[in-house]
């Protein structure tokens, strides 16, 4: 006879949650794919920097220099993005979703522990990604003999960091609109127009839209990492809150909108 | 195990999808100590009533229970009911092992169990192998540790069976008897008649989402035709000419003959009151597999016998 436990509550679902996705190959991996491209996207942007802005390396404050790299965290997000579609896409087509209900049944509780799992495992990879992206870039610009700042440096930490957490958030987006199209592509394509939204509102002719563009998830983060106008922007703690809330909510979407699914 | 007697029950339950009724007013219930066979065709609603039994699908109407509730009220599910539902879902890239221990983690289950049960079902060699690369036999035995591994009073299998080859057949039967002989419940559907013939105490036997016969598998074969026997004689001619009339002969070699409509009782009484000498008198069973099919073509039967649409 098996000893007493206790009764599985929200701990049970999120450590399983956890072991599921950190027993497979692709999860292991994700840190060290999103390191690469980190690096690797802001390496190249910055390579190229003269042939597209017109301005050399060497001639580029260092603070653009430490934002330009950023988008390598982009990079990195685009990985957890196609991570998490695959990864929840895969387990709906094979039936493991079955068997993930049948162990953790209130389908709310599953869903809020998988959507915590990949809000720490996106942190864990924006992390690594973010820093392997400030370190590509400092090299970079050392080795064209353009300027240097040190990560501690005013400014810096908050762009860096403040950029990273793009990945939790867009990963937890995937989460819900994978579960909604129950679909690689579905989960995706949804997750990409919420990432481009705030661009395509933009060419909105005039100002109308201002006041809701800062709302959008695209122009939070900026709002945490410091890129943009102060003025047009949020606090940070603000737009961290309008991150939180954009998540919960699409999560909640998501288990009203499968809540009485079959599975 | 828990020392309760949990029953499955179904009450009126029923599931559309658009106008099609999959599962059609379903009463039944499932009882403890005994392997329950859940027969029908491919199609017949029997992996659907299984679904909705398990919270996985949404009834339309009525309910599914298990020892009196839904699934997902279960306050600790992997520990009452262990589900073999389909062998493929296991992720490929994972182990054998890290797929239990995920499984052991939601359920509040010490780890080891996971390998206690790798071994007993015979995977202890390659617990650390991906199940990519496990065959069907091995993956259906993945599926029996994983059903195992709360030490569940409830056991819910669709198609156990289904490509396994005659030694897995075998252990998969005995282990389901072993399960039902220790007290548990055992509901398992399966469209192979056959192979539920030697593991089925009690049938539900469901057609076009309605239930068409809820008994025991004895009375199901007995219950599902005329009397067969076979009978030899020197004088076979003047036996087939004294039933006729009565009952159907066919023809089974020189001096042998089947009889359909008459028992063995009453055709040695028949045959003793006219002088015919019996050399051979054998009524013949009914295999479940006949009985379905009659049941399946001619309508619903009852313990007293098919009672045609």
């Amino acid at each position: 006879m098996l000893d007493q436990r206790g009764r599985p509550g929200f701990g049970a679902a999120l450590a399983a949650e956890w072991s599921r996705t950190t027993t497979l190959r692709q999860a292991r991996l994700a840190p060290l794919v999103c390191a690469l491209a980190g690096a690797g996207v802001a390496a190249l942007f910055l390579l190229t920097a003269e042939t597209t802005t017109g301005i050399p390396v060497s001639l580029t404050p260092a603070l653009d220099v430490v934002s330009t790299s950023m988008l390598g965290v982009d990079a990195a997000t685009f990985v957890v993005i196609v991570l998490v579609a695959s990864l929840v896409a895969g387990e709906q087509a094979t039936g493991l979703n079955r068997i993930a209900l049948l162990a953790v049944p209130r389908r709310g509780r599953r869903l809020a522990a998988s959507a915590l799992v990949v809000a720490v495992g996106g942190l864990l990879c924006g992390l690594v990604a973010g820093l392997s992206a400030f370190g590509a870039g400092q090299l970079v610009s050392a080795l064209s003999d353009g300027a240097t700042v040190a990560f501690t440096a005013e400014g810096v930490t908050r762009t860096v960091l403040g950029s990273v957490v793009m990945v939790p958030f867009y990963g937890a987006v995937t989460l819900a609109c994978t579960t909604v199209a129950r679909s690689l592509p579905g989960g995706v394509v949804g997750t990409l127009g919420l990432f481009v939204l705030p661009t395509v509102l933009g060419w909105v002719p005039g100002d109308s839209l201002d006041g809701v563009l800062r709302y959008l998830p695209g122009e939070a983060v900026h709002a945490v990492a410091g890129f943009g106008a102060e003025a047009n922007t949020l606090h940070p703690v603000a737009a961290l809150a309008v991150l939180t809330a954009w998540a919960v909510a699409l999560v909640g979407v998501a288990h009203l909108w499968t809540r009485r699914r079959s599975w | 195990m828990t020392t309760t007697t949990p029953v499955i029950e179904a009450d009126s339950l029923t599931r559309t999808y658009g106008d099609t009724t999959v599962v059609d007013h379903l009463d039944f219930t499932v009882r403890p100590g005994r392997v329950t066979g859940f027969l029908g065709a491919n199609g017949a609603g029997k992996t659907t009533t299984m679904r909705m039994l398990l919270g996985l699908e949404e009834p339309t109407s009525g309910h599914a229970r298990i020892d009196g509730l839904a699934y997902r009220d279960l306050p600790d599910p992997l520990r009452t009911v262990g589900a073999l539902l389909d062998p493929q879902a296991p992720r490929p890239g994972r182990s054998a092992r890290d797929h239990l221990r995920w499984l052991c983690r939601a359920g509040r289950i010490p780890l080891s169990r996971a390998d206690d049960l790798i071994d007993q079902v015979g995977l202890g060699e390659v617990a650390a192998r991906r199940v990519g690369s496990f065959s069907l036999g091995m993956r259906q035995r993945l599926g029996i540790a994983a059903m195992l591994l709360g030490d569940p009073s409830v056991l819910v299998l669709d198609e156990p069976l289904n490509g396994l080859d005659p030694e897995g057949i075998a252990w998969v039967r005995a282990l389901l008897r072993d399960l039902a002989a220790q007290g548990r419940t055992v509901f398992v559907s399966s469209h192979l008649m056959g192979e539920m013939e030697a593991t089925a105490d009690h049938v539900l036997v469901l057609r076009r989402g309605r239930l068409i016969a809820d008994l025991s598998a004895e009375e199901l074969s007995r219950g599902s035709g005329a009397a067969r026997v076979r009978v030899v004689s020197p004088q076979v001619d003047r036996l087939a000419h004294l039933v006729a009339g009565h009952a159907a002969v066919r023809r089974g070699g020189a001096d042998a003959v089947e009889v359909v409509g008459l028992d063995a009782p009453a055709l040695g009484a028949l045959a003793a009151r006219e002088g015919v000498e019996l050399h051979e008198l054998t009524p013949l069973r009914t295999g479940l597999e006949e009985a379905f099919l009659a049941l399946n073509s001619e309508g619903e039967i009852t313990r007293e016998g098919i009672d045609h649409a």
